[in-house]
């Protein structure tokens, strides 16, 4: 069976199209943006580095362990010389994911308190897990 | 941006009107409409500061392709709590540079603060257009 992958080219498998829907469509598109960033050219400054191979697998494996799936949902992907970045926001709070390299991982938390005023921290993990009660205080 | 840093005139006042230029797409998301912090990282090569310009034209005057720009007044960058600075380059009529913002490609403590900084500078920021500048007009086909 043949049917066009999310970069434009022929897969072929042997299970029929869409026999059981793994990820919902809203989470599917993360993954979709995280397979296709380094070749879109919209993305980048004229000779801007892109990032590796290696760094969007580990980007992949980082948001696999994110649970329950739906916080991908409203996740946003970017890249910055090299580096691929994960955010969220909701309300006066802000989550990104900075994956500079393979295996890397720094955790940024931004808030505004009801004074107005803005803190953050900045955390480097080594288990990608770490992120998952920052996405639950996000969406509390 | 050249090896030998720019010469900056006085800071410019607070009502001011600067323009930021989208170089990439991400820089702005079209549904909300609304600029993203990522138009105000810097990276490691613009030590001098982030470019801005004196009017649209300006801002996207060095890029060979744009994705629109956005505008915010002076005097509320001058107004955040992070000591940054709007000044003139005076080696380049209409271009204008924001000192003072981290570096975010840098060590924890820096990025940290860049990113915190970058977020409340797009805060700050009103999208003007978020297609290329200036516009472009389509040929029309068989022409």
């Amino acid at each position: 069976m043949s049917t066009q992958n999310i970069c434009g080219g022929s897969v072929y498998t042997a299970t029929p199209v869409a026999p059981i829907e793994l990820f919902p469509a809203s989470v599917e598109r993360v993954f979709n943006r995280l397979a296709c960033i380094a070749n879109d050219d919209d993305l980048y400054e004229p000779g801007e580095e892109r990032p590796l191979a290696d760094t969007i697998a580990w980007a992949r494996r980082v948001l696999l362990k994110i649970v329950p799936g739906y916080y991908l949902r409203t996740a946003e992907i970017d890249v910055f010389r090299g580096e691929i970045h994960v955010s969220w926001e909701r309300d006066s709070r802000r989550v990104v994911a900075f994956l500079p390299s393979p295996d890397k991982l720094k955790i940024y938390v931004e808030w505004t308190k009801l004074t107005g005023e803005t803190e953050h921290f900045l955390r480097s993990v080594d288990d990608p897990r770490a992120i998952n009660p920052v996405l639950k205080w996000l969406y509390t | 941006m050249g090896t030998n840093p720019p010469r900056l005139g006085d800071t410019l006042a607070d009502d001011v009107v600067v323009y930021r230029a989208f170089a990439v797409k991400g820089y702005r998301e079209r549904h909300p409409k609304r600029v993203r912090a990522m138009a105000y990282y810097r990276p490691p090569d613009h030590a001098d500061g982030i470019s801005l310009g004196d009017s649209p034209s300006s801002a996207v005057a060095h890029l060979s392709r744009n994705f629109g720009f956005c505008s915010v007044t002076v005097g509320r960058i001058h107004g955040l709590p992070y000591g940054l600075k709007v000044c003139p380059d005076l080696d380049d009529p209409g271009h204008i540079l924001l000192c003072g913002v981290p570096c975010l490609i840098a060590n924890d403590d820096e990025r940290g603060r860049a990113s915190e900084i970058a977020n409340a500078l797009a805060k700050i920021s009103t999208v003007e257009s978020l297609e290329h500048y200036p516009p472009q007009e389509t040929p029309p086909p068989l022409s």
